[in-house]
């Protein structure tokens, strides 16, 4: 009996120390604020698309004129993929109480959304804010949230393909089933592709170990290109898919400016820096005194073409002079 | 102080996962995987029930169901067809997965706008303060079904449980037939984790296929945790510790995540304070026994 009393002893010390630490560490780091803004940044996990938008939010917040560290201190926080872990991160973040967050990724809204409901909430990389639940439409949404979708343009990618490849009857993707935003981005290329009279075929894949396989099985049933949507997990495991493009002389096109570079044949790119700049820009409005909920949701402003001639050279595609001269379009070599 | 109050419940909610895990790991000596499918599965079973309009309690509860006959599957992998354990569980998890998307219909379901047990708990207004009753009324349900858990381990039934995964010899000898025993077990204790993920899924506002990931880990992590903290000595001290455990564990996370180190660290740094957690009380039995011996 008296160890017993004991062990529970030793519990209730232990908890009592995690709770202790807490409370002081939450009472240290409430200050020094003095003036300066206090935004965050909460990401889910880490992948080039939340990389980008971070450096896109940082250098939108210079062109409006503020200075890290002297006008605003930027948090960066990011859960590396776990749920619970983004649950406490987000009350963690609403318990210091800054002025203003920024949160991309679908469940990253989601939470934010349910948990937090006096501090603005800005989003980017969310292809559809809707399905995630942020609101009725763009213009009737939650009062604290606002923010950038990122639905790729994927009317516009179509509109490419036929101008490049007249009579194109069959492209293939490989697509994230896990993940809300490649369903949704997966059926808006499907959409727009079989208005345009071309088969879409989908492979779905659940973790990187798979995509090569997958990219093999995409290949066996023929797409004449391989027109690779957005996703976390194709993004981070693009090169593999365009290896597998290459030694079967099937064109690769993106959605992802970084994967010009990378050996896509074109890139019809919502451009995810640009992503970050807009969330800043309608973050300046709130800091200016306007009310997130008058804000209404946005697209990414720019979308760029990237071709890579290089590559499409290695399938015989030539690029008509005038498509070339196209505003926004941006050639590599 | 709203982060303490969200690690605790979070602690709390999780603490249903450690109580099914402990099932699998410690009475039955192997990491049933299992659990990150089921976890999902309990979460996708409820939003999806919530979103159609099925009251929330009744919804969890199917949810429990649903976890139940996914652990018995793993049981009758494991035992009907003799593949090993954790490898039925794998089996099982990778199923889930497909079937947890076509119970949502999708990936992702949100419930910002649906009633669920959540929002009715807070419509009580138990207390002043909302978080404090989610809070109270989660540890109300875990310590139910914690003292039902450990009621049921003292029965006929849960003795032969337990014994079966002590000494299978023995207790077939005594008539038992062991494989119903492994099943029922995993079967219980997959219900209980499919418990925590729908009322996570409630709690967080919305279900997402890729929520289970990583869940076995720390679930193990609170089981050990518990155990080094609170020691084996008897079922009771078992139970009592996966809950102070998985308690534990979130409060960790939660100081490192206050800590305002880099975002790139967040991982290690819990890794280390896990470990901190348990030398410590090892370290201060030493300490003790020194000064003993120097009186």
């Amino acid at each position: 009996m008296k160890t017993s009393v004991k062990t529970l002893l030793r519990v209730v010390v232990l908890i009592a120390i995690a709770i202790s630490l807490l409370l002081i560490i939450d009472k240290t780091s409430q200050k020094d604020s003095e003036g300066k803004l206090q935004l965050v940044l909460i990401q889910y996990n880490d992948s080039p698309l939340s990389e980008l938008s971070q450096s896109g939010i940082e250098d939108g917040l210079s062109q409006i004129g503020l200075k890290a560290g002297k006008d605003y201190d930027l948090t960066v926080n990011n859960a590396q993929g776990d749920m619970a872990t983004l649950n406490l991160m987000i009350d963690a973040v609403a318990g210091s109480k800054p002025d203003l967050i920024f949160v991309t990724s679908t469940p990253t809204l989601q939470v934010a959304a349910n948990k937090i409901k006096d501090i603005p909430v800005v989003f980017s990389v969310v292809a559809d804010p809707i399905v995630a639940g942020a609101g009725t439409s763009f213009t009737e949404h939650l009062p604290n949230v606002t923010g950038i979708s990122t639905l790729g343009d994927y009317e516009g990618m179509v509109k490419w393909i036929v101008l490049i490849r007249p009579g194109t009857i069959k492209i293939g993707t490989i697509y994230s089933p896990a993940e809300a935003n490649s369903v949704k981005n997966m059926s808006e290329l499907k959409k727009y592709s079989e208005l345009a009279g071309i088969e879409l075929v989908t492979v779905p894949v659940n973790s990187t170990t798979e995509v090569t396989d997958a990219a093999l099985s995409l290949i066996e049933s023929r797409p004449e290109i391989v027109c690779q949507i957005v996703d976390n997990l194709t993004s981070s495991s693009i090169a593999s898919i365009i290896k597998v493009c290459q030694s079967n002389k099937v064109p690769m096109f993106g959605f992802v400016s970084d994967q010009s570079k990378k050996g896509a044949v074109l890139v019809v790119s919502r451009d995810y820096h640009q992503a970050g700049v807009d969330a800043v820009n309608l973050a300046k409005k709130i800091f200016d005194g306007a009310k997130p909920a008058d804000i209404p949701f946005e697209f990414v402003s720019k979308t760029n073409i990237l071709i890579n001639l290089k590559a499409a050279a290695q399938y015989g595609i030539v690029f008509p002079d005038e498509l070339l001269k196209r505003e926004g379009v941006i050639i590599s070599e | 102080m709203s982060l303490l109050v969200g690690a605790i419940t979070i602690g709390l909610i999780l603490a249903l996962l450690a109580l099914g895990i402990f099932i699998s790991f410690k009475i039955f000596n192997f990491a049933d995987i299992t659990a990150e499918g089921s976890i999902t599965l309990g979460a996708s079973i409820a939003a999806a029930l919530i979103v159609a309009g099925v009251d929330p309690v009744t919804a969890t509860i199917i949810a429990m169901f649903g976890g139940f006959i996914a652990g018995a599957l793993t049981g009758i992998i494991h035992t009907k067809f003799n593949i090993n354990g954790l490898l039925s569980g794998i089996l099982v998890m990778t199923a889930l997965y497909s079937i947890n998307l076509h119970i949502m219909g999708k990936s992702n379901l949100p419930l910002l706008s649906e009633d669920t047990i959540i929002t009715q708990i807070e419509s009580l207004n138990l207390m002043a303060n909302k978080e404090m009753t989610i809070l109270l009324s989660t540890l109300l349900i875990v310590s139910v079904f914690g003292i039902v858990l450990y009621l049921f381990l003292k029965t006929n039934l849960g003795t032969a449980m337990r014994a079966t995964g002590n000494n299978p010899q023995m207790i077939r000898a005594l008539g038992v037939n062991t494989n119903h025993m492994i099943i029922l077990g995993l079967a219980i204790a997959n219900a209980l984790i499919a418990l925590s993920g729908a009322i996570l899924a409630q709690f967080q506002g919305f279900a997402d296929v890729q929520m289970g990931i990583g869940m076995l880990v720390w679930g193990l992590a609170s089981v050990i945790i518990g155990e080094a903290v609170i020691g084996d000595k008897s079922i009771g001290s078992l139970i009592v510790g996966a809950v102070l455990g998985s308690l534990i564990f979130r409060l960790l996370v939660a100081i490192a995540l206050r800590w305002g180190m880099n975002p790139n660290d967040l991982k290690l740094i819990t890794a280390i304070f896990v470990f901190i957690a348990l030398v410590l009380p090892g370290l201060s039995k030493k300490f003790k026994k020194r000064g003993v011996t120097v009186k």
